[in-house]
Formats: C-alpha cells, sequence, structure tokens
C-alpha cells in the first residue's frame, strides 16, 4: 500500500508486528523513555501514582499503539522504520510533545524530525561549530576524554563498535562502559541542542 | 545541520532500546531519584492490562475491515453476475431469517450485504471471494 508515495503497512502487517515486539519489557522501555522525555525536553518530575495534571504515561503509550489499528488512524512507514518500535517511538514521542503543548502551550521539536526528515549534508564550518558546542556540554557534565572522544565517531558517524575499539586501542569491554556513560548524556546534550539558537 | 545532529543522537538513543538496552534510561531515572523496580512493576501492570484490551480492540478492528472487504467483493460479484459468490449469498439469503426481507440481490445495499454475512467466517469467505473474482 502507498500513501504519499510511500509504502505503508497494512492492517495485517501491523498485527503480525505488533504480536512480535509488544512485549513487558518494550511496554516498560516506553514508560521509561515517557519519563525521561518529560524531564528532559519539558522539565516535569513525572510521577506514576499521581500523573502530571491528569496527564498519565500509561494512557499517552495506550492511545498511541492503538492509533495503529483505528481506521483512518496512524501509519507504519516499513522503509523509514524497519523496526516497528521505532515507528511506535517517534509516535509516541509526537503524542507526548502534542499533549505537553497543548497542556504547556509550549513549542518543541520532536523525534518525529526522523520520519519527516528531509536527508540533510554536512557543511564543515555549521559541523565544526555543532561539534564543538556538544564537546563544550559533555566537558561541563563531566565527560571523560574519552567520552568526548568517542561523541563524534560514534554518536554522528554511527560507526559500529568494533571498529571505534580497534581505532581507539581499547577493549571492547571497556568501550562499552564509556559508551554507556556517554549515552546516559545524550538527552541532555539533544535538549541543550535544540534550545541554542542556531539555525543553520 | 543542528537538526542532522539531534537526528544521530535521537538515533542513537533510540537503538539502544532496539537492542533491548535500558541501562541508560535506567541510569538517567535513578540520577533523578526514581525508584527503577517501582516503575517496571507498574508498567508490567499496565502492560497486561493493556495487551489484554489491545487483543480485543484489534480482532474487532479486523473484522471490521473483513467485514467491509468481503461485502464489497460480493456487491462487485453481483454487479458482475459472477456465478460462485452470487449463489453463495442466496443460499445465505434462502437458509435463514432474510428469505422474505431481501428478494432481488440487485437491490441490496453494502449495508445489507455486511447484515446477511456478519456471522460468516469472513476470513475464509474472504479468500474464496478474492479466488473467485480472478
Amino acid at each position: 500500500m502507498k500513501s504519499d508515495n510511500r509504502i505503508v503497512a497494512s492492517f495485517d502487517e501491523k498485527r503480525k508486528a505488533i504480536q512480535e515486539v509488544y512485549t513487558p519489557e518494550f511496554y516498560a522501555d516506553l514508560f521509561k523513555h515517557a519519563i525521561v522525555r518529560l524531564k528532559t525536553v519539558f522539565g516535569i518530575k513525572y510521577n506514576h501514582d499521581k500523573g502530571f495534571r491528569g496527564i498519565m504515561v500509561e494512557d499517552m503509550i495506550n492511545d498511541t499503539i492503538e492509533a495503529f489499528f483505528k481506521d483512518g488512524g496512524r501509519n507504519w512507514y516499513p522503509e523509514k522504520f524497519p523496526d516497528f518500535r521505532m515507528q511506535i517511538i517517534s509516535a509516541l514521542d509526537s503524542v507526548i510533545s502534542n499533549t505537553l503543548n497543548g497542556e504547556l502551550d509550549k513549542a518543541n521539536e520532536t523525534f518525529e524530525i526522523l520520519e519527516n526528515d528531509i536527508e540533510m549534508s554536512f557543511d564543515d564550518s555549521d559541523y565544526q561549530s555543532l561539534l564543538s558546542i556538544c564537546h563544550d556540554e559533555l566537558t561541563a557534565m563531566g565527560a571523560t576524554d574519552y567520552e568526548l572522544l568517542l561523541f563524534e565517531p560514534y554518536i554522528i558517524n554511527g560507526m559500529k563498535r568494533n571498529d571505534l575499539s580497534e581505532l581507539l586501542g581499547i577493549s571492547n569491554e571497556e568501550l562499552t562502559n564509556i559508551k554507556k556513560r556517554l549515552d546516559r548524556k545524550l538527552p541532555y546534550i539533544k535538549e541543550k541542542l535544540k534550545v541554542l539558537n542556531y539555525e543553520k | 545541520m543542528k537538526n542532522n545532529f539531534i537526528k544521530k543522537i535521537d538515533e542513537a538513543i533510540i537503538s539502544q532500546i532496539i537492542e533491548g538496552d535500558s541501562s541508560t534510561y535506567d541510569e538517567i531515572l535513578k540520577e533523578e531519584g526514581f525508584d527503577i523496580n517501582e516503575i517496571e512493576t507498574y508498567a508490567l501492570k499496565n502492560f497486561r492490562k493493556h495487551s489484554f484490551l489491545l487483543k480485543g480492540y484489534i480482532n474487532k478492528q479486523r473484522d471490521t475491515d473483513l467485514l467491509e472487504k468481503a461485502s464489497a467483493l460480493l456487491q462487485n460479484a453481483i454487479t458482475k453476475n459472477i456465478d460462485k459468490p452470487v449463489s453463495y449469498l442466496k443460499s445465505l439469503i434462502a437458509n435463514n431469517q432474510f428469505q422474505v426481507q431481501y428478494r432481488n440481490l440487485d437491490s441490496l445495499g453494502i449495508d445489507e450485504i455486511k447484515e446477511i454475512i456478519k456471522d460468516q467466517n469472513l476470513l475464509e469467505l474472504l479468500e474464496q471471494l478474492e479466488n473467485d473474482q480472478k
């Protein structure tokens, strides 16, 4: 099936995919993702017993999933998101932003840029400026030299772990530990970049 | 350019979840004072409830979808006078309470066709109809 010249999954394809990916673990990950997002994007410390002004994370997750099966509801674009979970997370981000923006009247970009983005090429001068901003933020958060070293090849250039291990001359195990420490700082770096008055 | 950086960071964060590694989120949440076990227990309780409801919801939507498709194929078969589906529909009408109500197949609307076939095995019917119309 095609929509706007993009291939969209049929109801049956979505039904089969949800049976595979909708597990307790994935639900818990969605829950954590939503709480982290509420904190990093909106500065809200979520309380799962009380919710936030009547907004409950579980309602946003449930609505997001059900929307894929409603007549005229959300689409899954398998070419863009081969893994259905990626599409669900993107949709959840959109639901969170819409719900919270409605509540807080605060404009924020969302992970939807992954769904709607136009591929952009890196321009050298902008690239270096942004990289420098990221490094400064990482340093301010107490990143080690290895974390700073890893940011560009691992996050921005998407290098594989084995190649990085070889390049930096450190073991896979050590690399995993550095990567984990760096990963924890990423949501904050992302939000810093978003509020940055840097439009290029 | 800025969006490209944000996109790369997003991809790195999300790929961890897809790989089944939520340790980054766990660490962030712990630093923010959350109890991971409490969150996971609460999420599990909601998952159980929702997965049950979702199954029913999807089945209902699927039946509606099948009924729509089968009815449309039957209406098309009536218009084109395709033997097998027309005979099938006639036999359904003859064997139940619709006998008096629907004497003329040509005048059947889509909602009336849905009413006649709604209790049949829609998946089998749809497969059969698709074969008949090839």
